[in-house]
């Protein structure tokens, strides 16, 4: 780690843009988290709509029930800073509109909740755009356990998590161990950025 | 006999070289979702029967998980 004033911190991030592939639990605090710390740009995708069941874990409000989740969350993060753009999609990722979408960031944010999901754009981003790094959030279900957390790293490839759990009826993702990733894959993001560049 | 990295671990089997699918299946890997590389590279569902896998391959199998 260097040692960098929150000053110089912000000025270095203020020149990147990062994409958010899914705005629910992941993408949300991810999200939320690079635009504290000054990020230049977020593209946030998301074709869902904020329901209360979401409210456990997501960074949305109550009186945001029924909005698109991309919307609503460059809602928020446009109510926590003026220093980061988020452009905002309201659509579903596949093979094609990814490249597309996220050609012009540095860094891709995997932040799905399907598995199936997952390796789309994990095949994708190695395949179309293997000197992008993917940030991937994979095993966060349930609660307790934090020793479980780590991220690996296999080439251009982050997976931010536990590696372990997935979510079912009994194993529901819940804000805390959600957080931690979603934080964890902010923070993979900031090191990234503020290391390689 | 052939000597392969999985998932950073060493691994040996009994013969020359083996295709992506069969290794799926020697090792169990059960999950529905997985992402495979060979050397670095990707290798696709449809490609896991054509892939052969030979004497010093670094090969990676990664779990994918629901959660979100």
């Amino acid at each position: 780690m260097k040692r960098m004033t929150f000053e110089q911190i912000k000025e270095k991030l203020q020149r990147f843009t990062v994409g958010i592939a899914g705005c629910g639990g992941l993408g949300s605090n991810c999200a939320v988290s690079l635009a504290r710390v000054g990020i230049g740009k977020l593209i946030i995708t998301d074709f869902d709509v904020v329901e209360e069941s979401n409210l456990n874990r997501q960074y949305f409000f109550r009186d945001q029930i029924g909005k698109k989740k991309a919307f609503a969350l460059k809602e928020n993060i446009e109510k926590i800073t003026s220093h980061t753009v988020a452009e905002a999609y309201d659509l579903k990722l596949n093979e094609e509109n990814l490249p597309e979408l996220f050609g012009e960031c540095h860094i891709v944010v995997e932040a799905f909740d399907l598995a199936v999901m997952k390796k789309m754009i994990a095949e994708t981003v190695l395949e179309k755009m293997p000197d992008k790094p993917l940030v991937m959030g994979v095993g966060l279900a349930g609660y307790g356990n934090s020793n479980a957390f780590g991220v690996k790293k296999t080439g251009n490839l982050y997976i931010c998590g536990d590696g372990e759990t997935e979510t079912s009826e009994d194993l529901p993702p819940l804000g805390p161990r959600v957080g931690i990733v979603s934080n964890m894959q902010a923070n993979q993001v900031m090191e990234i950025l503020l290391n390689g560049y | 006999m052939m000597h392969i990295t999985l998932n950073n671990k060493e691994e040996k089997f009994d013969c020359n070289s083996m295709t992506v699918s069969r290794l799926l299946e020697e090792k169990k890997f059960t999950f529905p979702y997985f992402v495979v590389k060979v050397n670095g590279k990707v290798v696709k569902k449809e490609e896991y029967g054509s892939t052969s896998i030979g004497e010093g391959d670094d090969v990676k199998v990664i779990h994918m998980m629901a959660g979100g």
